[in-house]
């Protein structure tokens, strides 16, 4: 019975899992996808490594921004800190789906993100005077990771 | 705060004065030669005059040798660098001064023998590392390598896989070739290295019964006496390497000193190459020479304008010349001319696309703008003073130019609009303050000044606390913004004798704008009606028959959706205002989680300066890349004509040094 009374502070728990596992898989896969390009151009041109290593790290702030409502969920919930308040199941549900943008949103932008800059080492290995180019094609993904970052937060600040 | 205005150049001079000619042309740098193959299909120009020959090649090796200099230079002496090369100025005449040059040109060509020197020598170091890996294996049989047969006895050196077990060759030896015998040398991960010593006329048995054993032989005809002395013979030759490789790279070492006049020769050679390049471009019949091009008219800070000094120069050769006015048919290139504190914009401007020769000088309409998106997205007054002093830094110490130049001087502006507006959220590392004096100091929050508490919950609206009224603001802005757009559509049109075209375009949809906002305030549907009949009987007016000009105008109803989602395109102002605060806020709190006071200290020290490096390093991109794209999509879209062709005269192109426009020093 204890189970289920704290059902609700476990399902939260959930969602704020989701939300930095998520997006860490998904800033791993894209960051992974840069380092397969990156190398190949490395291994023609090895002064181009500082270019690629900055396109490598763009797709890893997602896992970061799951890392930042991970952490917002559980100084709200109390869990850090060591006091967590008792929740119904029904506000742990909330708790839950308002980590799931971030999960969701980041795993996949990281993902789409890795791809737009291992295309973006490729255009340097072509033009290295380009690379701010492929940087910014890159950034216009990380915009959806903020709106995802954005609403998962306003939801764990509002609710 | 405008695009230049043009002037054709067409000229005639002496092809003796053309080297004198194409020098003034660089020092003055408002002339871009066109290219004249146009001229040469011309059958009447062809059979007068031909393509001019350049030392092209020569010049291009001439740079590639002071280039290949100095980065030997910089891989056997390194100098310090920073991220920035400190560019020390220089005077024309100095710049151009024949002497050193010539003292350059040797110590370059000093230089490159010497890296020459060196890659032979790791050409003889490779081979002797593959001789004496051929060698090594051979070293326990203290044989001559030369010797292949005595009076009776035929030595072979063979090689047999790793895998095999020398018994059983042996074996088979002994059966075959008793006359035989399979001496042992050494082995490695691949292969058995031994010595066959066999009587001349069981040769031919004893290599057919080591056949199956995969057996082959090994080529060391080349070398004479043991694989020992060899060795030590090729070790004594390394060593000689070595000491002649030392040699090599003390001779560039020694050097070092020249590295400053090598970096002023290498941009001369630039020089040179972009002026046998102009060459090129020229036509003549080996008397007179043909060039043509356009001239800027950009007014100069003080004194004559570079194209009256060009007008002025010209009169001192004997030349034929004419300077006119673009035709229609034109498409002269573009620069743009705007105050000096304006200049960083122009990155902005190019990273889309110059505007068309006669198309509208985009900076001063969207200098304001970018600024200010950059600085509300960003919001933050530490973030600000620090981009502001990061860039006031660059720009004072190392004076960059071109495209970085260009960065940290709009840097300054966008670090003074990122502080003022910061100051109106109450952003100072996001909520540091607050932090800091919940965590650190006695009395908690409670006991921050009355100002500093005002401060902290934003002056204006607080982001964090009121995020739907920072919306309602990015709306806003976003509304005034496209407005302006519009109006530049409407004063291009009266510009170009389109005007009323250019007001039927917008005014429809202003009154339509109305009308929604009079019926969402509760007012009457009659605006909205005349707003929407206005659209119908307007938008379709180029149409040909009357039912094409109707169904032109229904379907521009369908434009309220990329109206709608132009505006709520401006709800990025407030996502990455928040964006910014949130990402700081966290960074703080996660800082100051330990109860114990120390450290608390310690941590939070380190995850401020960490955290809050990372904040302004991902959104310096992201509020760029943003503020630049409101700009690009939802406002230029309203007037913009782009796909200029930049201006790129002959001029000091420097990468090194800066060459002074001193006009007594030549």
């Amino acid at each position: 019975m204890e189970f289920l009374e704290n059902a609700g502070l476990y399902v939260a728990i959930i969602g704020a899992s989701l939300a930095v596992a998520l997006a860490c898989a998904g800033s791993g896969r894209g960051a992974g996808i840069v380092g397969e390009s990156a190398a190949g151009v490395i291994s023609e041109d090895p002064k181009k490594f500082s270019s690629c290593l900055i396109l490598q790290i763009l797709p890893c702030t997602q896992g970061l921004y799951g890392l930042v409502i991970w952490f917002y969920a559980l100084i709200t919930l109390e869990v850090i800190g060591g006091s967590p308040e008792a929740l119904t199941f029904g506000e742990g549900l909330g708790y839950c789906f308002a980590c799931l943008p971030m999960g969701i949103g980041g795993y996949f932008t990281a993902i789409a993100q890795g791809r737009c800059a291992a295309a973006g080492v490729s255009l340097i290995a072509k033009r290295p005077g380009e690379l701010s180019k492929g940087i910014i094609m890159a950034v216009m993904v990380e915009f959806f990771a903020i709106l995802c970052l954005l609403a998962s937060f306003l939801m764990l600040l509002f609710i | 705060m405008s695009i230049v205005k043009m002037k054709r150049l067409r000229l005639i001079g002496l092809r003796s004065e053309q080297d004198e000619l194409l020098a003034r042309l660089l020092h003055l740098g408002c002339v871009e030669v066109s290219e004249t193959e146009q001229r040469l299909a011309d059958p009447e120009w062809a059979a007068l005059l031909s393509r001019e020959t350049s030392g092209l090649g020569d010049a291009k090796a001439q740079a590639n040798a002071m280039t290949a200099a100095l980065e030997a230079l910089q891989k056997y002496a390194p100098a310090k660098s920073g991220l920035f090369v400190k560019r020390s100025p220089i005077s024309e005449r100095e710049f151009l001064d024949p002497v050193p040059r010539r003292q350059a040109v040797e110590t370059a060509s000093r230089i490159n023998k010497s890296v020459q020197t060196l890659a032979q020598i790791q050409s003889q170091e490779n081979r002797a590392a593959a001789a004496k890996a051929s060698l090594r294996p051979w070293v326990p049989l203290a044989f001559p390598l030369e010797k292949a047969e005595t009076e009776t006895v035929r030595l072979s050196c063979l090689t047999f896989p790793s895998a095999t077990d020398l018994d059983k060759p042996r074996q088979a030896l002994a059966q075959e070739a008793p006359l035989s015998e399979l001496l042992f040398s050494s082995s490695d991960e691949e292969l058995h290295y031994c010595l066959l010593l066999c009587h001349k006329e069981e040769y031919p048995q004893a290599m057919e019964a080591l056949k199956p054993f995969s057996v082959s032989a090994a080529a060391l005809k080349e070398f004479t006496g043991t694989a020992g002395e060899n060795i030590a013979a090729i070790d004594a030759g390394l060593e000689q390497l070595q000491r002649e490789r030392e040699a090599a790279v003390q001779s560039i070492v020694e050097l070092a000193d020249w590295r400053e006049r090598l970096q002023v020769t290498s941009d001369w050679a630039n020089q040179e190459l972009a002026k046998e390049t102009v060459r090129e471009q020229m036509l003549t019949d080996g008397t007179v020479v043909f060039l043509e091009g356009w001239v800027s008219t950009a007014k100069a800070q003080e004194g004559p304008s570079r194209a009256e000094q060009l007008v002025e120069t010209l009169g001192q050769f004997t030349c034929a010349y004419e300077l006119t006015d673009p035709e229609e048919e034109d498409t002269p290139p573009t620069q743009l001319e705007n105050p000096g504190w304006m200049y960083g914009i122009n990155m902005v401007t190019e990273m889309y696309s110059m505007p068309a020769y006669r198309g509208i000088d985009p900076n001063p309409l969207i200098f304001f703008w970018f600024v200010f998106f950059f600085g509300f997205m960003f919001a933050d007054v530490a973030y600000g003073l620090i981009i502001l002093a990061i860039s006031l830094a660059v720009t004072k110490i190392y004076h960059p130019k071109k495209t970085m130049g260009k960065m940290f001087h709009l840097g300054i502006w966008l670090g003074i609009s990122t502080a003022f507006c910061g100051f109106f959220v109450g952003g100072f590392f996001g909520n540091a303050l607050e932090v800091i004096f919940e965590n650190f100091v006695p009395g908690g929050t409670a006991a921050m000044p009355g100002w500093l508490t005002a401060f902290c919950n934003g002056i204006v609206v607080n982001p964090i606390g009121d995020p739907m009224t920072v919306l309602i603001i990015a709306i806003a802005i976003g509304c005034i913004h496209l407005i302006m757009g519009q109006c530049i559509h409407i004063y291009m049109g009266f510009r170009d004798g389109t005007g009323v075209d250019a007001l039927l375009d917008v005014v429809p949809w202003w009154v339509l704008f109305a009308g929604i906002a009079v019926l969402a305030l509760g007012g009457g549907w009659i605006l909205l009606v005349i707003g929407v009949l206005g659209l119908i009987c307007t938008q379709g007016r180029h149409g040909k028959s009357f039912f094409a000009k109707l169904g032109g105008g229904v379907k521009s109803l369908y434009d309220i959706t990329s109206w709608l989602s132009d505006v709520l395109s401006y709800a990025r102002l407030m996502a990455l205002m928040l964006a910014t605060s949130v990402i700081a806020m966290v960074f703080n709190t996660l800082g100051a989680l330990p109860s114990n006071m120390v450290a608390k200290t310690i941590l939070f020290v380190v995850v401020f300066l960490i955290g809050h490096v990372f904040n302004i390093a991902v959104n310096l991109i992201g509020t760029y890349v943003h503020a630049a794209r409101l700009q690009y999509l939802e406002y230029f879209n309203k007037f913009y004509v782009g796909d200029g062709i930049p201006f790129t005269p002959l001029e000091y192109d420097t990468k090194y040094v800066d060459v002074i426009d001193n006009k007594e020093e030549i």
